[in-house]
Formats: C-alpha cells, structure tokens, sequence
C-alpha cells in the first residue's frame, strides 16, 4: 500500500468462487478479468488463497506462489497483503463441498473509495451493507408486474 | 498445505461462511425472460413493466415506483 491513509481506504470485500468437482473449465478468463479489475484502478487486489476441499472434509490451502502456472497473476503475487489469516480457511471452507475447489479474492472496491472518505468525512457511520440476490430482484419485478395486471382488469 | 508465518495472525472472517444461493439458475430461461432479462441488464425493450424494467437497469430514475 502506498502513502494512503485508512481514511482514504475503500471498502473491503471478500468473495469465494467455488467449482464444484467436474465443473473445472480453468482456461484463465477468469485471471485475466480480475487482473483487468485491478489495473483500471476499479478494485485492488489484497489476497488470494486456493482452497480445496478434500472429500474427507478436510481443507488444503494454496497460496498464489505455490501453483505452478501463475501466467500474469505473478505480477501481482508480491504485492498481497495476507489478509487472510489461517483461522479464515476453515471458516471461508464451511461454505464449499467435498471435493470442490474455490478462490477466495479479498479485495477493497477503489472505485468507492472516495464516496466512502467523503461520508466519513460527513460524520456518516456504515451500519448495514448487503448485496441484493438477483432472485429477489426477479421476485419483486414479477410480483409488480402480477399487481399491474390486477390493476389493469380492475381486480 | 501448511501457509506460511504471515497467515498466523488474527482472522478477519470471524465465523464459518454460509453457501450463497446459486446465481446461475437465476437467469437461466425460464417462464418470466423479460423480468430476467431485465435484471441482468440484457432487455430495456417494452413490456408490462417497462418502468420498473429501467429502474432495475439503471437506466431511468423514475419517481413513484417505491413499494412500501
């Protein structure tokens, strides 16, 4: 991290993309977006960890530097924070199923980080966050369109 | 795979990670495809519902729409 202070940071978020056993297509898409990401300046990069899940239930973690393949994600490798702490595998592994394996991305959203400051700054305090699922979306646009009908025959 | 010394401290979960639904069935086809489109940012096109649609696509701010 440069000379920025934690005021200026902008929210962190972690993710964990799993791949269910069988459903592994690793053609490097996926790197190359999230390299993408991270060159526009939109988010940084702060840890990875590779996570397999063993059918017995037991969890190996991989760092970045232990895959034999990094392709352009080794441009980035030196610059992680370590984020995540060993006792963060077995709770980020609850999620993923025997067998499976999964990236877990921590990264801080740069592209809000501004608005953030700016509200801190404001005397503001985050006391919620959440992310939307799709399928409630879809719910509440069906569910509207059903009233508009009823509206519409006068029911 | 043991992780190195800079992985001994303090976690920042705090507790076991619940399994997210799963997007992908979401918007695959299925009996409402505007909705879904519309969702997914594919659609802005016309429909029972186009303002709604917008909202969710960001394309318009339209007053009036909020269900409470």
């Amino acid at each position: 991290m440069t000379e920025r202070s934690l005021d200026e940071l902008g929210p962190v978020d972690y993710l964990i993309v799993e791949f269910p056993a069988g459903q592994q297509n690793f053609t490097g898409e996926g790197a190359d977006e999230l390299l993408r990401l991270h060159d526009a300046g939109i988010i940084r990069i702060m840890d990875i960890l590779i996570l397999v899940k063993n059918e017995d239930g037991s969890v190996d973690a991989q760092e970045l530097s232990d895959l034999p393949e990094l392709g352009d994600l080794q441009r980035i490798e030196a610059q992680l924070a370590q984020t995540l702490a060993e006792e963060d595998v077995e709770h980020l592994a609850a999620a993923m199923d025997p067998g499976s394996v999964a990236a877990a991305l921590v990264y801080e959203n740069l592209w809000a980080a501004p608005f953030a400051s700016a509200m801190r700054r404001a005397g503001g305090q985050l006391i919620a966050n959440g992310r939307i699922p799709i399928q409630a979306l879809i719910a509440a646009i069906e569910a509207d369109a059903a009233d508009d009908t009823l509206e519409a025959v006068g029911v | 795979m043991p992780l190195g010394p800079g992985r001994r401290g303090v976690g920042v979960i705090g507790a076991p990670v619940a399994k997210a639904a799963v997007v992908g069935a979401a918007v695959s086809p299925g009996p409402s495809p505007i909705a879904k489109a519309a969702v997914v940012g594919a659609a802005v096109s016309p429909g029972p519902s186009p303002i709604a649609k917008a909202a969710v696509v960001g394309a318009v701010v339209t007053p009036g729409r909020r269900r409470i």
